[in-house]
């Protein structure tokens, strides 16, 4: 499978996190509209037995990518000051949740680079909307207020320049897929990805989808870091560093007008999470899940995993 | 259901008095003396949220159109009328048992035309406010005729101009004129009476120019 970067620029806020789930579902409602059923369903089809067209990445800020989950080994402090120095390090790491690409490569090629600090690549900012009483024409008697988080992207590069866009990583099973995945994105971008959609939120452009080599470097990988937030399938590797989190996910679009809109609670593994493989590293791990909402069974959550290799030091 | 297109419509939304969004609502007081607009929160740019000119359009129309709102005041839930489909319906039991589909409408943010942005920043060096203008509001005291509390009102000032789009998803079997039909009205109903608060001290007036579909121009009203 050939890696590509995809370029967005949104449009304004988003509120929905832009992880590779939500994305494949924009996705999927965007095919279906556009092609008919029997388009997605064939998709679909594939991707249930095994043969995705298209392994998707999380959304990341800018140029950065997601800090991986590794253990470092570095010398035992000698002395208290030492000891001190380590741990005031560690918990200045522990507040960065992104690297840049050369900090990235270094760290999962074996290496320890020097990781700068930096501001938050996301601003959020809440805002108050109101549901206004039509008669009286204000928020008293059977008006509603309420607040939304929104983010925005806020990163800039070393040289101060900004980088107002999101980059999303995308492996094709074959490169003629290249073209039309980037049309199905153009047309998603109209609508938005995730809520609020109907007043602008989550909407972008597709600024570019260039063919990406930025992972191919890593000599004698002996792990695989995801990019994408995944559900492991059975035969998958075990052993490793990851954090979990559990997904309240939502149906979208008409499914989401229906009367029990909600998905089954998903625990799902990280992006940035690290695992030992036996051998090479395969261009993806994890699974489609099956009969994730009650009410539309034939429903398929994407959770697999978007795989780099990684060369760790050390244990294994 | 297929998607036939989507239908653009863009222009300008052109401030012929001050407009004030509040980032805080007009009703209650936060922080007392402090009125501030809604701003990107990267470029501290003011602008029009989507969900203030779609929300102003929507209860508009449906004032004017629906039974239900016009005796409750609360928005239509009928699930069945053409405000319901095209701006999406409210979360109720009845209309989540229509067959309306998703909403077809999307209406974006509004950001300051790179003109406003420019004549705004002339302003800001030469009077010291930024991209805004305060505007003080008394409460003039009844009895003895005397102006109390001045109450500093952030706002955007006259003259100022904002991009619009707004995205129409038209799908097999849609009444595309109709669609059209209604969101020309929202649009005029809007520029009829104003967006934004405070509209009945005259904040908030607006006209909506350089109207096209598809780059074709979309004319509000007839004559016009
Ligand atoms: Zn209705």
């Amino acid at each position: 499978m050939e890696t590509y970067r995809l370029k967005l620029r949104m449009k304004s806020g988003f509120i929905s996190p832009l992880q590779a789930d939500t994305i494949f579902g924009g996705l999927c409602w965007t095919i279906r509209y556009a092609e008919g059923n029997d388009s997605i369903n064939s998709m679909l089809g594939d991707f249930r037995s095994d043969r995705p067209w298209f392994v998707l990445s999380n959304a990341f800020p800018g140029d950065l990518l997601p800090k991986p989950l590794m253990k470092i080994k570095r010398p035992l402090p000698a002395t208290r000051d030492e000891q001190l120095l380590q741990a005031r390090e560690g918990k200045r790491l522990k507040k960065i949740e992104y690297l840049t690409p050369k900090e990235f490569i270094s760290l999962i090629s074996g290496s320890m680079p020097v990781i700068e600090n930096r501001e938050k690549p996301i601003s959020q900012v809440s805002t108050l909307h109101n549901q206004i009483n039509r008669i009286s024409g204000s928020t008293a008697d059977g008006g509603q207020l309420f607040e939304q988080m929104e983010s925005y992207i806020n990163q800039k590069d070393e040289n101060n320049q900004e980088q107002d866009y999101l980059s999303i990583y995308i492996k094709l099973r074959e490169p003629g897929l290249r073209d039309w995945l980037l049309d199905q994105f153009r047309l998603l971008g109209q609508t938005g990805i995730g809520k609020r959609k109907s007043t602008g939120k989550g909407s972008f452009s597709v600024i570019e989808m260039e063919k990406c080599e930025l992972f191919e470097s890593i000599k004698e990988p002996n792990a695989y870091l995801s990019l994408s937030n995944f559900v492991p399938r059975q035969g998958d590797p075990t052993e490793g560093y990851y954090k979990t989190f559990v997904k309240y996910g939502k149906l979208g679009e008409e499914y989401a007008l229906s009367s029990y809109p909600f998905k089954h609670p998903l625990l799902m593994i990280r992006a940035g999470s690290v695992f030992f493989t036996k051998g090479g590293v395969k261009p993806f791990y994890g699974q489609m899940v099956e009969n994730i909402a009650p009410t539309y069974p034939e429903v398929l959550q994407y959770a697999l995993a978007f795989s780099v290799p990684v060369r760790m030091n050390g244990d294994n | 259901m297929k998607l036939e297109r989507h239908a653009i419509i863009k222009g300008v939304i052109f401030c012929e008095t001050g407009l004030r969004i509040g980032g805080s609502n007009d009703d209650i007081e936060i922080g007392g003396n402090d009125n501030p607009i809604i701003r990107n929160p990267v470029t501290d740019l003011p602008y029009i949220p989507g969900s203030s000119l779609k929300g102003r359009m929507r209860s508009l129309l449906e004032l004017k159109h629906s039974a239900i709102t016009q005796q409750t005041g609360k928005p239509c839930d009928c699930g069945q009328c053409n405000i319901c489909k095209i701006f999406g319906t409210h979360g109720t039991h009845k209309a989540r048992e229509s067959v309306l589909g998703p909403t077809r409408i999307i209406v974006r943010d509004a950001f300051l035309t790179s003109e406003s942005v420019k004549e705004l920043k002339a302003a800001n060096q030469e009077k010291g406010i930024y991209y805004t203008e305060v505007k003080h509001e008394n409460l003039v005291d009844r009895k003895t005729g005397k102006a109390e509390h001045p109450r500093p009102n952030e706002r955007v000032p006259a003259g100022s101009k904002f991009d619009f789009e707004i995205v129409l998803r038209i799908f097999e079997n849609d009444n595309e004129n109709a669609a059209l039909n209604l969101i020309r009205e929202g649009l005029s109903l809007v520029q009829k009476e104003y967006l934004g608060g405070s509209g009945s001290r005259g904040y908030g007036k607006v006209r909506f120019i350089n109207t096209t579909i598809d780059g074709v121009p979309f004319v509000l009203e007839e004559g016009k």
